[in-house]
């Protein structure tokens, strides 16, 4: 089955409404003949069943947005299928527009840290808002949205739903990295990863790393410089606590360091959470061999260090 | 060849529209003595979608057999006898002449090609037609074709 006819039954409870018996295929036969002429205009009654599957997959996921749209009202405003396809192209559209200034925020909030895969990503926007196909192949996704985020959006997230879901992510990613300081995030990247410039790793995880850290020791979190003496503060603190003490410490550390960074209620807990959730069986072998030099990092002295752009 | 389709693909449901397409085309080719029987109709719908599984590719409404029946039915090498078969072939050649050109002609293109050359070079030969590659169809449509020209003749051979 592919990845349409996956997504097709999720339109069944509207598609019974909007065509009373008629078995939901049947109903969207019409629907993608009709989308597939205007694709070839007519020049061509046939076309590749990739091209037919593609085709399909933007139609389901395009009903399907306008469909979970009008899933509020107890009545759907659209009497068919082709009124309901055009209400969700427009929808998409309006959608689109909406992503396109979140990349522009995105971009104006964007860390000054230097590293391919993240500026890469954001440029890559830009080709994509320019040739996003609302009409045919609204479920197409950017193919080069190499960084990696802390919460990456699901994979189930079509089209521009999914850009909408990685640029929030991003944004709030680059909010959370703007209440650090940056020249001392730099420092710790170019310390941990040699030519972190081309590191596949996400911006936020050492500083965040870090900051976790102080939050253990209930220092000052903005400050993510972790010294030896802070490190051995934390082994001790840390040595000894069974898997169920340290997710409690881990835990009560995010709540600790969401709060500290914002009064916002639950600041970037998604975030935290995400990357503690990763930190904590590295803790445990780390603790075992009572080295947590390579988890709490300490940056290099600025002299060593390449000249921060 | 791996056979690619839509699984929910209608085909009992398009095998009806487009033998009634198919029908009505005999009223244009009957002008040419040429006829397609109730049972030829059928097993022509029939190898269209076998053709269009092997070629993976999908065809909404009545398909290019009446395309083909108009373009080909007053060609002097086409007669009665073997007029299903031809148009069998044709069909699967359509079908890969579009997948080798990745639909870069439209049906109306690619058929009037196919007819040219079939008219003239491959003087009715449809296992001519067949084993030609797109490059040379469009060759051989753009250039035309001379049966008096010695050197051409010797390239059929």
């Amino acid at each position: 089955m592919t990845a349409a006819e996956g997504l097709a039954p999720s339109l069944l409870p509207f598609c019974s409404e909007a065509g009373g018996e008629t078995p939901l295929m049947a109903q969207l036969w019409p629907l993608l003949a009709a989308q597939t002429e205007k694709f070839t205009m007519g020049e061509s009654s046939s076309v590749p069943v990739e091209t037919a599957q593609e085709l399909f997959t933007s139609l389901c996921y395009t009903l399907k947005v306008a469909a979970e749209n009008a899933g509020g009202n107890a009545q759907p405003s659209t009497e068919n299928l082709a009124a309901l396809l055009k209400e969700g192209q427009e929808l998409l559209q309006k959608k689109a527009r909406r992503a396109q200034r979140l990349w522009k925020l995105v971009c104006q909030t964007a860390a000054r840290l230097p590293n391919v895969y993240y500026l890469d990503t954001l440029c890559s926007f830009g080709a994509y808002f320019k040739q996003y196909d609302v009409l045919f192949f609204a479920h197409r996704r950017p193919s080069d949205l190499d960084y990696p985020l802390l919460c990456q959006p699901s994979e189930t997230l079509l089209g521009i739903s999914y850009v909408e879901k990685y640029l929030q992510e991003l944004w709030e990613e680059n909010l959370l990295l703007r209440r650090f300081d940056q020249a001392a995030a730099a420092r710790l990247l170019e310390s941990a990863v040699p030519n972190g410039r081309e590191y596949f790793l996400n911006l936020c995880e050492l500083p965040l790393t870090n900051a976790l850290g102080r939050a253990i020791l209930q220092r000052n979190v903005f400050e993510i410089e972790i010294s030896a003496e802070e490190r051995r503060q934390l082994t001790e603190c840390l040595r000894g606590q069974d898997r169920a003490a340290l997710c409690k410490t881990l835990a009560d550390a995010a709540a600790f360091l969401s709060a500290a960074l914002s009064e916002e209620k639950d600041f970037a807990r998604p975030q935290i959470e995400s990357l503690t959730a990763g930190l904590l069986p590295r803790l445990e072998k780390a603790l075992a061999a009572g080295d947590l030099s390579h988890i709490f990092l300490t940056s290099l002295p600025e002299y060593i260090l390449p000249a921060f752009p | 060849m791996e056979k690619k389709e839509l699984s929910f693909y209608p085909e009992s449901a398009l095998l009806g529209a487009a033998m009634e397409e198919l029908r009505a085309c005999n009223e244009i080719s009957e002008k040419h003595g040429l006829r397609l029987s109730e049972p030829q109709l059928r097993e022509l719908a029939t190898c269209r979608f076998e053709a269009l599984r092997a070629t993976g590719r999908i065809e909404f409404g009545g398909g290019v057999l009446p395309k083909l029946v108009e373009a080909f039915c007053d060609s002097p090498f086409v007669l009665q006898e073997g007029y299903e078969e031809l148009l069998a072939d044709l069909q699967d050649a359509f079908y890969y002449f579009k997948n080798e050109s990745r639909d870069r002609f439209s049906d109306d293109e690619l058929i009037s090609l196919m007819a040219k050359v079939f008219n003239s070079r491959a003087q009715g030969s449809v296992e001519y037609l067949t084993g030609t590659s797109l490059e040379e169809l469009c060759r051989y449509a753009r250039e035309g074709w001379d049966p008096c020209d010695g050197a051409e003749q010797r390239e059929l051979f």
